[in-house]
């Protein structure tokens, strides 16, 4: 392992580099690259890494540079691209048709809030977007978390029981452009953990195929329902793919979700990405004064974990959600899947707490103010807005 | 001791002065040039509707000058002032934009904008860059050019964005670069009063996220650049493709009498309305 100080964009793009070299064997690797800030900086690397066998293409718009990816996909490649907020609005259809073929695009999304107005802080709104695109979702909290991820994303969207794209998002700033010490796998190491990229229904002279014509209900009914078989296999997929990491590399990255000191809480508290972090250190602090308080952090939303986090609440009595991304007329994202989740314990109070959007920065004191509100309440209410900016 | 007042300042929001852009920017100069081209004409502010899209150059009239200014989404502002132009046909709709947001993103709307003949005053400043994400090749980076995202050299030739548009069938293009001011406040001014799809590029510098990587580290460095490399249209017309090689062609370009689209529309309005009514 080479430990390194790096930004959480070049930790990235450190990743996508060595997982499109690992395929230097296969059909190589192809990334279609436009920029946006705070993700740019993830292409510039890209641009300055000499791949054996691949190549990243800077075209005029997110649109076509997921449309690269595309083609390069089922002409067999690895392929990966990077995008944020109104970049990946303008990318969602060919998003949409990258699952729709079922291919592993591995697409990095540098949390920021979508405008107009604009604004380019982080906030989640722009990566829920796609929620109901054939898409794996991970929420990387630290820059360890985030080249471990990407890697894994390879692995488990590549996988044949699963070939669909996966999105691996990072906090715009919090993470993109700060510094931390992070252990970057070596490329010897990467080529024994990713197996070359198949892709079977890829583009072969010798099998002439049409992909992407008309379809009848019934045929998009069968397309569908294949979707959501795949989708269904991750959690499978997706421990095999961790524990060969961890044969691999050494190291464990966190699951679809990790559960910290649940059992005997009665407040369980979930969050993501690095407000997962902040509110660890408040969880602590609070549970070293004698509180039964514990906390999730909640990183694969596609496929939501539901099975992981029924088990991981079961004592819970009160369960209040962090969600940093607003769906206007309903609330938080991912409180929309806890309270979903959690329909079969109706006595389990849910509650949303809108914070830190539009970049807003979630400090400890406003999680403590969330858990005293949490505390104090005998039912759920409506999703809160806790405003933190000044 | 008297506060000096420049003439102009009454157009500008001067609560929120000095503007975003960097020391040595095209963009300060463009905005001088268009204030200067509404106060001759004596434009009332009031009918101008500004429209801009993503990047620096959309800075120019965003949030500075006083008049309606809307800032949309990238690449899309002359489709956001199609919109516009056929609610609002007297108004004068302005598009101030760059190179990666006109000529990239979003250069099938300008393609369309200008066959479409619709009538906008669309100012192109072309930087050669991505400027406000840090200096990315664009479509009309040269070929051979050092960006960040062409760190060895840029493989792709560059789009001749004002040839495209005159192609496209607009009514007005002309090419000026930010070191002929005053030729640009002219055509600034005839653009303003021509119906029909008005087109000027302005080729612009960028010294931060540009020039510092192809050996023009200043404004002024480019203004000699500008004057060195401009050649007339009239003397272009007389060299070789190889011999304007590097050059920058200004002038004007293209103009045409065909008939705007917002008038196209109401004349076919007026005459279905006739034949509904039995005249």
């Amino acid at each position: 392992m080479a430990r390194a100080m790096e930004t959480g964009n070049h930790t990235a793009g450190y990743a996508l580099a060595v997982a499109g070299e690992a395929n230097r064997d296969a059909r190589g690797c192809v990334c279609g690259a436009y920029p946006i800030t705070p993700q740019s900086e993830i292409i510039e690397f890209l641009r300055g890494f000499v791949f054996t066998k691949g190549c990243v293409v800077p075209v005029e718009s997110e649109h076509s540079a997921m449309a690269v990816c595309i083609g390069a996909s089922l002409a067999g490649a690895r392929t990966f691209t990077a995008s944020s907020a109104n970049g990946l609005a303008y990318m969602a259809e060919n998003i949409f048709a990258a699952g729709f073929y079922r291919l592993p695009v591995v697409l990095i999304a540098v949390n920021r809030t979508l405008g107009p107005p604009w604004n380019i802080w982080v906030d989640q709104g722009d990566s829920l977007m796609l929620r109901d695109a054939a898409l794996l979702q991970f929420y990387a909290e630290s820059h360890q978390d985030l080249v471990d991820t990407i890697l894994v994303a390879f692995r488990v969207g590549e996988d044949e029981r699963v070939l669909l794209p996966v999105l691996v998002a990072l906090d715009g700033f919090v993470t993109s452009h700060t510094q931390m010490v992070v252990d970057l796998p070596e490329q010897e190491l990467v080529d024994r953990y990713l197996p070359h990229c198949k892709i079977p229904h890829r583009l072969r002279g010798d099998h002439p195929t049409t992909i992407g014509g008309l379809t009848w209900p019934r045929e998009t009914e069968h397309h569908r329902i294949e979707i959501q078989e795949a989708m269904e296999r991750v959690p499978q997929v997706l421990t095999e793919a961790l524990d060969e990491f961890e044969q691999v590399f050494g190291r464990r990255p966190h699951g679809a979700l990790s559960a910290e000191h649940t059992d005997d809480a009665d407040m369980v508290l979930i969050a993501c990405n690095t407000m997962a972090r902040t509110l660890r250190n408040v969880v602590n602090t609070r549970r070293s004064k004698g509180e039964r308080i514990g906390m999730i952090k909640s990183k694969m939303f596609r496929p939501f974990p539901r099975e992981e986090l029924l088990a991981a609440v079961s004592n819970a009595k009160r369960i209040g959600v962090l969600d940093r991304n607003h769906s206007p007329g309903s609330g938080g994202i991912f409180w929309q899947e806890v309270a979903t989740t959690l329909q079969p314990c109706p006595d389990v109070i849910v509650q949303d707490y809108l914070v830190g959007l539009g970049g807003g920065d979630v400090t400890p004191r406003f999680i403590d103010e969330i858990i005293d509100d949490l505390a104090s309440r005998d039912k759920a209410g409506k999703p809160v807005w806790k405003e933190v900016a000044v | 001791m008297r506060e000096y007042k420049h003439k102009l300042l009454g157009y500008l929001r001067r609560e929120i002065l000095p503007t975003t852009h960097c020391p040595g920017c095209g963009c300060g100069q463009v905005l001088n040039a268009f204030v200067n081209a509404i106060d001759d004409l004596e434009i009332d502010p009031k009918n101008i509707i500004s429209v801009t899209g993503i990047g620096c150059s959309s800075w120019i009239p965003s949030p500075y000058l006083k008049c309606d200014t809307l800032h949309t989404t990238h690449g899309r502002a002359v489709a956001f002032a199609t919109g516009v132009k056929v609610i609002r046909p007297q108004a004068n709709v302005v598009v101030i934009a760059g190179d990666g947001d006109l000529a990239g993103i979003g250069g099938n709307h300008l393609i369309h904008a200008a066959r479409r003949n619709v009538g906008l005053a669309v100012f192109l400043v072309n930087n050669y860059i991505y400027g406000m994400t840090g200096g990315q090749v664009s479509p009309t980076t040269p070929f051979g050019a050092v960006t960040t995202t062409t760190p060895y050299s840029n493989a792709e030739y560059p789009l001749n964005i004002a040839e495209v548009v005159a192609a496209a069938g607009a009514n007005y293009v002309a090419r000026w670069t930010t070191y002929h001011i005053r030729k640009l406040i002219a055509a600034m001014k005839e653009v303003l009063q021509k119906k029909g799809f008005s087109f000027i590029e302005i080729v612009s510098q960028c010294p931060v996220s540009y020039g510092r990587r192809v050996g023009l580290r200043d404004g002024v460095a480019f203004m000699e650049y500008f004057k060195k490399s401009s050649v007339g249209v009239g003397t272009a017309e007389n060299m070789s493709e190889e011999e304007l090689e590097g050059k920058i062609v200004v002038g004007k370009l293209v103009e045409r009498h065909r008939i705007e689209f917002t008038e196209s529309l109401r004349r076919i309005n007026e005459s279905c309305q006739k034949r509904a009514s039995g005249e």
